[in-house]
């Protein structure tokens, strides 16, 4: 192994100074590059949506290849599917306001707006907590029924999570931490709102669109 | 990030400050905190600890097969041994081993001072702990006896039957967590990557075996997920007695076809996923020890880049079932293969262009260094881990799927290469990590018996697949002629199991003994930032970073202002 000179056995130049030799390297505990948290929410969240694209696979296979789908006498229903919908539509624009309000350090906006999310995500949480209650199957009582309870479970626990998400982040943005300057944490909690969301449409369209249910 | 373009000559750097350093992190130590280096050490020394067990495992089931009518396992203790040693090696060897490294180097290679999320990996390690602790359990627990799939983990409910026992139960969450550690360390590692370079590192720039890891993270983050959904689909199926991969019931039930093709499209990729890094491994030693950049960087890192894309593409290669399919399955299988050819075009020719360039002794004296003579041995094996797996993608015969021929394929196409490679990274950057050389004698040693021993064991296994073993054979009688190739087989497990051995033993003494010789800052004579770094770090790596004007920045400084 032949042995170069190595950068540490090079003379200093003292003359250059600083600025010859690059920047000086940033300390540890500095501040994440801005958008850190929302590139790195945003990795997670893809990795997430392939698990809900895997579900949904499963379900267009199945269903491809039974006899009757739903089953005959199976009935969900369309009330609170379609609440839900409308619930979660206005939920993504109180979350964008609230984006926008804390952005702008308007704190008064800002909790106007993260109140009225939180409040929809509850009413989502809950419809759909009310769906598979009410439901006259059970998770073993046919794969329609178990995917079904898989679908909207993971919807319903991806809202629980935001939800949680949003009053932390949200408690943090109106005691004042974040404004113009850095709101990455807030930006990555709407992410996953805005998710739920995106989520929500796609198990809309496979399981209550392109499934007639009665 | 934008390059500054400065007229000033690249000036020597000075020697950072000199200070104590603090002790380095040792194996084992990933709890200790949140600075990566040590979480990386915990996982390698996680995963060093699996590879063993794995072997174990490895080694009772050759026993077992070295002569006809083998009489120290039954039918279903073969099967057990079988499913945990692919899933352990698979899952609880070279999953955290790669992300052990990664964790450990990436900063170091991109000139930051910490992960983007340092408190989310060691949370990784954690769960891959947890995880592991519930594969392992699950042969002891009540219905352990019935965990006998193999690593693809298929576990249909019997129509109309019910699966007893926790055991099956236990291996499915044990996997689904240690994916799902896999999945945030690597959207970590993207992150990392993405956020925080040194400035002048642009993205083509990046060193190539961090590039290597951002390929195969980025594989990993769509890959693994569609593999736990199927984990907890299976999990739903045992735990609530549901249908969803038994059509037997057609009133109730799901498709029995739909585990191999869940399964394999996540399993295809990370098994790619799992060669990439090797791959990245392989392109920094042939740099530095050949004293030049790769005669073709940009190709290599787009390479890379497609084996990431073509990974996807040959998954149903491996399904049965899908026959209509199964032509464009081997296209994909076969075209993911050109890249990985094409690398290793490009280290001969960067080891010739450094013949020519500086005369061929000098090369070949510098080649005689260890990390690049575990290349050398590495290369040796994955050549014929190519010509196997272009003869399996082929698909001349459905059997090369079904018999030992895919045994030898997978061992000499992702398990010896990947082992090879992460023993030569260890040995490559321990003078970095811990400050401390691991043994040279002792390194030599492990790199015959890991390569003697790789074509030893798996290249007879390509011979019992041309003449017919079957791959779950647990017994074949004296008149099959199985005999010579199932002998060698063993040997061969045996002698690569030694290597490993030597290996733990070496990074035991030379490291978490500190009897390994003392490093210098920049043993190798390395072309990227993390040779600029101390040895051992800080616990911030970096106390000045060089400006940074090409893909070797710390090439350009011992070069001088020579461009």
């Amino acid at each position: 192994m032949a042995v170069v000179s190595s950068p540490s056995s090079t003379t200093p130049d003292t003359a250059g100074g600083v600025a010859a030799y690059g920047s000086p390297a940033p300390p540890p505990e500095e501040q994440l590059p801005k958008g850190t948290t929302l590139v790195g929410t945003l990795m997670v969240l893809v990795a997430d949506a392939m698990v809900l694209v895997a579900l949904l696979a499963v379900w267009w296979t199945i269903k491809g290849g039974a006899p009757a789908w739903p089953p005959r006498g199976v009935f969900v229903g369309t009330y609170l599917p379609s609440t839900v919908t409308i619930t979660a539509v206005m939920s993504a624009f109180s979350m964008a306001w609230a984006v926008s309000a804390i952005r702008r350090n308007d704190q008064r906006s800002g909790a106007v707006a993260l109140v009225l999310t939180v409040f929809l995500g509850l009413a989502i949480a809950n419809a759909q907590w009310y769906t598979l209650f009410r439901t006259d199957f059970g998770i073993n009582d046919h794969a329609y029924g178990t995917l079904l309870f898989l679908l909207i479970g993971y919807h319903l626990i991806h809202q629980l999570m935001a939800i949680v998400a949003v009053v932390l982040l949200g408690a943090r943005a109106l005691a004042g931490q974040f404004g113009r300057k850095g709101y990455d944490p807030l930006r990555a909690a709407a992410a996953l709102w805005q998710y739920t969301v995106v989520a929500w449409f796609m198990i809309l369209t496979a399981v209550f669109l392109f499934s007639p249910h009665g | 990030m934008a390059l500054t373009d400065t007229s000033e000559e690249i000036v020597p750097a000075p020697s950072p400050p000199e200070e104590p350093s603090p002790p380095a992190p040792s194996l084992g130590s990933g709890a200790a905190g949140n600075d990566h280096k040590a979480v990386g050490a915990g996982f390698l020394g996680l995963a060093l600890a699996f590879l063993l067990a794995g072997g174990v495992l490895a080694l009772v089931m050759r026993a077992h097969l070295v002569d006809p009518d083998g009489e120290l396992l039954n039918a279903r203790q073969y099967r057990q041994l079988f499913t945990f040693h692919g899933s352990i090696l698979v899952f609880l060897f070279l999953l955290p081993a790669w992300t052990g490294l990664a964790t450990a180097m990436v900063p170091l290679q991109i000139g930051a001072a910490r992960l983007a999320f340092p408190r989310l990996q060691a949370l990784a390690l954690w769960l891959t702990v947890v995880g592991g602790g519930l594969m392992v359990a699950a042969p002891f627990v009540d219905g352990g006896r019935r965990v006998v799939s193999g690593w693809t983990l298929n576990y249909p409910i019997p129509a109309g039957g019910v699966f007893r026992g926790d055991g099956v139960e236990y291996l499915l969450l044990g996997v689904a967590i240690v994916l799902g550690a896999a999945v945030l360390s690597a959207a970590n590692l993207v992150t990392t990557i993405a956020q925080l370079r040194a400035p002048g590192l642009t993205s083509r720039r990046i060193p190539l075996f961090t590039w290597s890891v951002l390929v195969s993270s980025a594989v990993m983050l769509l890959a693994l997920p569609v593999l736990m959904a199927g984990l907890l689909m299976m999990f739903v199926d045992h735990h609530y007695g549901t249908r969803l991969f038994n059509g037997l019931t057609s009133s109730r039930g799901g498709n029995p076809l739909l585990w191999p093709r869940l399964f394999w499209f996540g399993a295809y990729p990370m098994l790619w996923a799992l060669v990439l890094p090797a791959l990245g491994v392989v392109c920094e030693i042939v740099a530095v020890f050949a004293g030049r950049p790769l005669v073709d960087r940009k190709r290599a890192m787009g390479a890379m880049g497609a084996i990431g894309v073509l990974a996807f593409a040959g998954f149903g290669s491996e399904v049965r079932n899908l026959a209509d399919a199964r032509p464009l399955f081997a296209i994909g299988a076969l075209l993911v293969l050109a890249p990985v050819a094409g690398l290793f075009l490009n280290w001969l020719l960067t080891l010739r262009k450094a013949g020519k360039e500086e005369g061929t002794e000098t090369v070949r004296q510098r080649l005689s260094g260890l990390p690049m003579l575990f290349v050398l041995g590495l290369l040796t094996v994955l050549a014929a881990g190519l010509g196997a797996s272009v003869v399996s993608a082929l698909g001349a015969t459905t059997r090369f799927h079904t018999n030992y021929w895919a045994v030898g394929q997978q061992h000499l196409m992702y398990f010896a290469p990947a082992t090879i490679a992460i023993v030569a990274a260890v040995h490559y950057w321990a003078p970095k990590l811990w400050g401390r050389h691991l043994s040279t004698g002792m390194g030599k040693l492990e790199l015959l018996l890991l390569v003697g021993g790789a074509h030893l064991a798996f290249l007879p296994a390509l011979v019992l697949g041309i003449q017919d073993m079957t791959i779950h054979t647990t017994d074949y009688s004296a008149d099959q002629e199985f005999q010579l190739a199932n002998w060698a087989m063993s040997a061969g497990s045996a002698v690569f199991a030694l290597g490993a051995v030597l290996f733990a033993l070496n990074l035991l003494v030379s490291v978490a003994m500190k009897r390994g010789r003392p490093a210098d800052q920049d043993p190798w004579g390395g072309h990227t930032l993390e040779w600029f770094a101390p040895s051992p770090p800080p616990r911030h790596n970096f106390d000045v970073l060089p400006e940074v004007r090409s893909d070797t920045p710390v090439l350009d400084l011992r070069q001088g202002a020579t461009p």
